[in-house]
């Protein structure tokens, strides 16, 4: 072997962190009433903003959310915001076609659930506003295994996508606090 | 999740890949599991590289320090001064001596090998110093500090430290 040889070797190396961790309390309710098709959220005994999920607190008020607090909201929604993402092919990306990443604010919700896939409209007329619902997965496909305490996979492992429902777009006023 | 134990009307019981215990007369806690992976492709450079190239070929290899000794693994910059060393490279081994070691017996999945082994410090002949590795000797018992061990290589080398899979006893 030659010595530019030796300079070339290469060595691939995977980092790997695995967590193992018990939900917070309204989390793991969350979860429950997921499974269930209910979502659940929580709403500030202070400022009355609705938190989907719960935080266990509201980040403005800086006041505790308990069970009490909690709410249960419809799986209709809107999009607020959107991207069309072009994959690239990098480790551990499974899609290989451009893909939705919008946000959805639920009714009666204050918040918007990320990262969420629209269907029923070709992405190149996806547009903000536009009105849609949860597509859940059947039952026995649902889990909740993949949710974490640091706000990722909220609905993902329970809702297939948000289904466009056909409705009039929602005025702008209804989502324009929201544009993330 | 999966319990690893069983979930009696009177026992709890306890998962030791998470580490947490649950009683029957109490809800289970849900715990979830995510991991994150973070894939690093690195190239090894004119040191390592010949270390890890060597492996490959069944063969060890040190480098020389500026004050003469033998490093084991080689480095790229000489520890005491910091200067390089550039590719003075001296075969050593294949044998060597236990300096120090420590029995695992329970190896974690990360571990280089799936049953009890050593962890040691191994000085291998011609070397001045002792490189970690471990040492597959079946049995605390076998092991002692100045026994004598040689390498074994991994059939399928991927460029990594562990390409020298483990050390053996020499009987």
């Amino acid at each position: 072997m030659t010595d530019t040889a030796k300079e070339d070797l290469v060595m691939e190396h995977l980092v790997t962190l695995t967590y193992h961790e018990r939900l917070t309390d309204n989390l793991n309710r969350f979860a429950d009433g997921l499974l269930e098709e209910r979502i659940i959220g929580a709403k500030c005994p202070s400022c009355g903003r609705v938190f989907v999920p719960s935080k266990g607190y509201c980040s403005l008020c800086v006041v505790p959310t308990t069970e009490a607090d909690e709410i249960e909201v419809p799986d209709t929604g809107i999009v607020t915001g959107f991207t069309i993402v072009t994959p690239v092919a990098y480790y551990g990306q499974t899609k290989t076609e451009p893909f939705v990443y919008a946000s959805v604010r639920l009714d009666g919700a204050d918040s918007t659930i990320g990262g969420q896939d629209v269907t029923g409209v070709p992405q190149s007329e996806l547009r903000a506003g536009m009105r849609v619902k949860a597509k859940w997965k059947p039952r026995e496909e649902r889990s909740v295994d993949g949710m974490t305490n640091r706000g990722w996979s909220g609905v993902d492992g329970v809702v297939e996508s948000f289904e466009v429902t056909g409705e009039p777009d929602a005025p702008l006023d209804e989502y324009k606090d929201h544009l993330f | 999740m999966e319990f690893a134990g069983e979930i009696g009307q009177v026992g709890g019981s306890f998962a030791p890949e998470t580490g947490v215990c649950s009683h029957s007369s109490v809800s289970e806690p849900r715990i979830t599991t995510t991991k994150l992976e973070f894939p690093y492709s690195r190239t090894l450079g004119p040191v390592v590289g010949a270390f890890l190239a060597g492996l490959r070929e069944g063969k060890l290899l040190g480098i020389r320090g500026k004050d003469g000794r033998v490093l084991a693994p080689p480095l790229e910059y000489d520890p005491e001064t910091g200067e390089s060393l550039g590719t003075d490279m001296v075969a050593i081994g294949p044998e060597g001596t236990v300096v120090a070691w420590t029995w695992v017996d329970a190896p974690s999945p990360k571990h280089p090998l799936d049953h009890p082994f050593s962890f040691a410090l191994v000085k291998p002949d011609g070397a001045d110093t002792a490189m970690v590795g471990a040492v597959d000797a079946g049995s605390a018992e076998a092991m002692s500090s100045g026994m004598r061990v040689r390498p074994r290589f991994a059939k399928e080398p991927h460029n990594v430290i562990t390409d020298l899979e483990a050390w053996e006893p020499v009987a």
